[in-house]
């Protein structure tokens, strides 16, 4: 991770148009930024695209950028903004009317299930803890993400997001539940084991 | 507190945001409750397993940041000229204005130069009329052929002109003589009534 005096220097540098410090800046985020996105639509293209797409606007609006938040954290927003803008727009063209609620993962590792045949417990487990993960609400499942996934504190998350830390909080808290009750099956039959 | 309320201190806790005093409440609560005690035990597991799912990875990390570098750098050059360009549009009504004054400056400086000029043509072809006159009497008070010649060419023309409009009184051509120049008469023709206001 880059020590914030070193950061501020790049972003001044990448400002001035200098695009090796920029990409210095960027390298350490740019797979975390992938794996949020990847998270959050469930493709890997799409998760490849947004990624550049994130890295582009961040270079564009660099003189937007003023360090009241780290650069992770204006970085992480607006990776957020654009995974938010393409669902929207994905859901638009299929004609949901339901609002960025229930994406279904495209990414067959996510989607599909093994036969118990082909796996173990364990590898079930897993499997049915990647679709549940994939089917939280884009809300609950962007926070649960940041948090977990992302290793942000609730209090970052919030500055993401845009809304207070209790918020963020009590969306955690819905996300464990809702996923406690998509694992039931799964929880179930490792008790009887 | 009912259980569902006691399941977010369970998150809190979770996440190490629970005061001592509500974790003693909550501690209290999970002793008498089983289900909130399996509540956390599963959320637990859940947490657990998933610290241990995979990293999605991009497949093509450097080929990625090589197209990222490469749209940059081309983003970078466009700025630059947009930049450019943009300052120029900025600064358009200033340049606009620059222009205009200058050929303002331009067109008045011609106007009034041409001005000057006019006066000084009107007041050169003046002199060259009185230099003229000048010159005519000097050469006629030197030949006496030419004088007398122009003398009968001017009294012709008086005479032909009174003739013209009719005046009477005026039947000989000598009574035009006081016209004619007098080679003898030593005047100074340009002082004299010639026509010219005085001092010209």
């Amino acid at each position: 991770m880059i020590e914030k005096e070193q950061e501020l220097n790049l972003v001044n540098r990448a400002r001035k148009g200098e695009v090796e410090a920029f990409m210095t800046l960027i390298r350490a985020y740019q797979a975390p930024i992938y794996r949020l996105i990847y998270r959050l639509t469930g493709n890997r293209e799409d998760a490849a695209d947004l990624t550049q797409e994130t890295m582009l606007k961040a270079y564009g609006g660099l003189k937007n950028f003023r360090a009241r938040s780290s650069f992770r954290t204006w970085l992480h927003r607006i990776a957020v903004n654009e995974t938010l803008n393409h669902l929207n727009k994905l859901n638009r063209e299929k004609g949901k009317v339901e609002y960025l609620d229930a994406i279904k993962p495209t990414d067959p590792a996510l989607a599909a299930v093994p036969s118990p045949e082909e796996s173990s417990l364990e590898e079930e487990f897993k499997h049915g803890l990647e679709r549940a993960l994939a089917e939280l609400p884009v809300n609950y499942k962007l926070a649960f993400s940041l948090v977990a996934f992302q290793g942000l504190s609730q209090a970052e998350a919030a500055e993401v997001l845009g809304c207070s830390v209790g918020t963020v909080s009590w969306k955690i808290h819905e996300a464990r539940r809702m996923l406690r009750e998509k694992m039931r099956p799964y929880l179930n039959r490792a008790e009887e084991v | 507190m009912k259980c569902p309320d006691y399941q977010k201190l369970i998150s809190d806790r979770m996440d190490g945001r629970l005061s001592p005093v509500l974790e003693e409440k909550l501690e209290a609560h999970l002793k008498t409750c089983q289900g909130c005690r399996l509540y956390e035990e599963e959320l637990n597991i859940i947490e657990r397993e998933i610290k241990k799912l995979p990293d999605a990875e991009p497949e093509d990390l450097a080929g990625l940041e090589a197209i990222l570098r490469d749209r940059l750098v081309r983003s970078a050059t466009e700025n630059r000229v947009r930049r450019k360009k943009s300052k120029f549009i900025r600064w358009a009504p200033v340049w606009a204005a620059g222009l205009f004054m200058i050929a303002a400056v331009i067109y008045l400086a011609f106007s009034i130069k041409s001005v000057e000029q006019n006066q000084n043509l009107d007041l050169a072809s003046l002199m060259s009329f009185e230099d003229s006159y000048l010159t005519l009497s000097q050469t006629l008070s030197t030949d006496e052929g030419l004088r007398e010649k122009y003398n009968e060419e001017i009294l012709d023309s008086i005479y032909a002109e009174v003739q013209g409009q009719g005046l009477e009184g005026l039947d000989n051509q000598g009574d035009y003589e006081e016209q004619t120049i007098n080679n003898n008469d030593d005047k100074d023709l340009l002082s004299e009534n010639i026509g010219l206001p005085e001092g010209r």
